[in-house]
């Protein structure tokens, strides 16, 4: 008689994720059998309660999908608009478009690294429990993220939910002798990032890599974030214009959010691990000083080196900042007319998770008919459950706790935001 | 020297009682010009993120919370922070991370006012859109009041 044994692992919540998720796991002869990243947190319907509003409200009703990351939801939100509307925006608003942006970045990649994914590899349970015992560093986590959440504020009004991004451009711009006291403070802020690379460059990376497609936006001479090329490792590039034609998004029995797919390839990967891997060339030269000294090659395909690419990020994104407040001039009006018209747009950024897309359709008088979000998570969805698969098949000896775990840090990993993606974690492990 | 006192209303204005620690702050901004008690206050809103609120209170004298919790009874009530700080658990998200992780936080971090104060009210309605439940709408005058006390008197 042959002895059928089979595990199950049920991460019920997911802790130091954004939202509500689980995992399921069932194991049958030995073997990994399925894998479901699932995400239970309910939709939000967000695109549904979009329709009939005016074309000039998603900047501040999409900023709420997101606490972490607001100023992307209002970026790309505002480039599907103008792009319907057939409105380019002056150089002067897309540099303080930028510059807000990098406001968050450094406030998010700082939250992750410090307070979520840093106590994995230290062996603590929370941050709180890291600070216990190393409080300077956590000390220098805040202190850096607030250098973000500042930025955030004086650009856009306050540091959650901007309420001066509109289309077209902000209600008001600074003063330039208002970024003057920020930018001294984001030199501190360099040296707290370049401080924080090589203290996440220390940690003990398991050897784990992937081969997924990565996709994220490029931009010819800078490094992307709020506008580019959609192209992937695999050789695609493509304008945002075409992103549904290349993005396909299906319903998955299991989870809230929808899995998205690249057109007749499969899965693939967006966020830092994967802009690094396409743009790193056109990082700093200190930021790519900082990511070679810390050991990340040509690519990045482990993904528990994104923290190492946050980090480096981060970086870019304070210097990129002194950059802008460097060669900062009011534009000459704080935004651009944007007129109603009937039409379809399509925008797309990189928020500090990954490419962010959005579209609308306006009839005559600006009125939305439809919208579309696709946010970094659900586009991750199919390849987080496929390296966890793998990742669970050589860790099958390790008593369902500690599989828990290690699990759970593997989703880490990549810094999923369930509460945008939800149309996500508990694990559960079957073993049989 | 002037003791530093901090005002800190927490919430979000759009979501019907959730919104009572802004109201009460805004209603505190608009008796500042006739109430010589809050001379010199700080008055602020925050979504209660960790980093802000640390900011917020770090170095001060007084750092009074005026927030809202769910449940059946009315009214509101006074809690003298850190001793009692609620309790712990394990930190869901960045989302998460609640008021009681973020004083146990600053405890660890040595960023705690001298003294901290949560004025609490009950909230029954916590749907889409701005505007207090008429219970709660009737706990920001004795609130407000309290608050003028505390700040007085450190």
């Amino acid at each position: 008689m042959t002895h059928r044994y089979e595990r199950v692992i049920d991460v019920r919540a997911l802790a130091r994720v954004e939202g509500e998720g689980a995992m399921h796991v069932r194991v049958r002869d030995g073997a990994v059998e399925d894998v479901r990243l699932e995400i239970y947190e309910p939709p939000r319907f967000f695109e549904a309660f979009l329709r009939g509003r005016q074309h000039t409200e998603p900047p501040d009703i999409t900023a709420r999908i997101c606490g972490i990351c607001p100023v992307a939801y209002q970026m790309s939100a505002c480039a599907a608009i103008e792009d319907a509307c057939r409105v380019t925006v002056p150089a002067s608003i897309a540099a303080l478009r930028r510059l807000i942006y990098c406001g968050e970045w450094i406030e998010s990649h700082t939250l992750h690294i410090y307070l979520l994914h840093a106590p994995d590899f230290l062996g603590y349970g929370s941050a709180l429990a890291l600070a216990k015992d190393r409080r300077d560093l956590v000390e220098r986590g805040l202190a850096l993220k607030q250098a973000g959440n500042d930025l955030i504020e004086l650009v856009g009004g306050r540091a959650i939910h901007p309420i001066n991004v509109r289309v077209g451009g902000f209600y008001r711009v600074p003063a330039p002798g208002d970024l003057a006291p920020l930018r001294e403070r984001l030199r501190v802020a360099l040296d707290q990032a370049l401080d924080t690379v090589r203290w996440v460059a220390g940690f003990d990376f398991p050897d784990f890599h992937h081969d997924h497609e990565m996709l994220s936006l490029c931009t010819p001479g800078t490094y992307p974030i709020e506008t580019g090329f959609v192209t992937t490792t695999g050789g695609l590039c493509f304008d945002v214009r075409q992103f549904e034609q290349h993005i396909v998004e299906e319903q998955v029995p299991h989870s809230t959010a929808l899995h998205a797919r690249l057109a007749g390839r499969g899965r693939y990967l967006t966020g830092p691990a994967a802009r690094f891997t396409l743009n790193q060339h056109w990082l700093t030269p200190l930021a790519r000083e900082a990511a070679t000294a810390a050991g990340l090659g040509e690519d990045c395909r482990n993904p528990y080196r994104s923290i190492v690419v946050r980090a480096v990020e981060t970086v870019y994104a304070v210097e990129e900042a002194i950059r802008l407040i460097d060669a900062y001039e009011p534009p000459p009006a704080p935004a651009a007319v944007v007129p109603a018209r009937p039409g379809t747009g399509r925008g797309a950024t990189e928020a500090p998770r990954g490419t962010l897309f959005h579209r609308y359709d306006l009839d005559p008088d600006g009125r939305i008919t439809a919208a579309r979000i696709v946010p970094p998570t659900s586009q991750n969805q199919a390849a987080i459950e496929d390296d966890l698969a793998r990742f669970v098949a050589g860790r099958l000896d390790l008593d369902n706790e500690r599989l828990t775990a290690q699990c759970e840090q593997a989703i880490r990993n990549y810094d999923p935001c369930i509460s945008c993606a939800t149309h996500f974690l508990d694990l559960h492990v079957e073993r049989a | 020297m002037v003791a530093r006192r901090v005002v800190i209303g927490i919430g979000n204005e759009y979501r019907r009682d959730d919104g009572f620690g802004p109201w009460v702050v805004a209603e505190l901004a608009a008796r500042r010009a006739d109430d010589p008690r809050l001379d010199g206050v700080d008055l602020r809103v925050s979504d209660g993120e960790p980093s802000r609120m640390l900011q917020a209170w770090s170095g001060a004298d007084l750092a009074v919370l005026v927030d809202v919790a769910a449940g059946d009874r009315t009214g509101w009530c006074e809690v003298s922070l850190p001793e009692d700080a609620g309790p712990g658990g394990p930190v869901a998200s960045g989302h998460a991370i609640g008021l009681g992780d973020t004083i146990r936080l600053a405890r660890v971090l040595d960023r705690l006012p001298r003294r901290l104060v949560a004025l609490v009210a009950y909230g029954r309605e916590f749907g889409f859109g701005p505007g207090l439940s008429a219970p709660v709408a009737a706990t920001i005058r004795p609130v407000t009041e309290r608050i003028c006390e505390l700040v007085a008197a450190s």
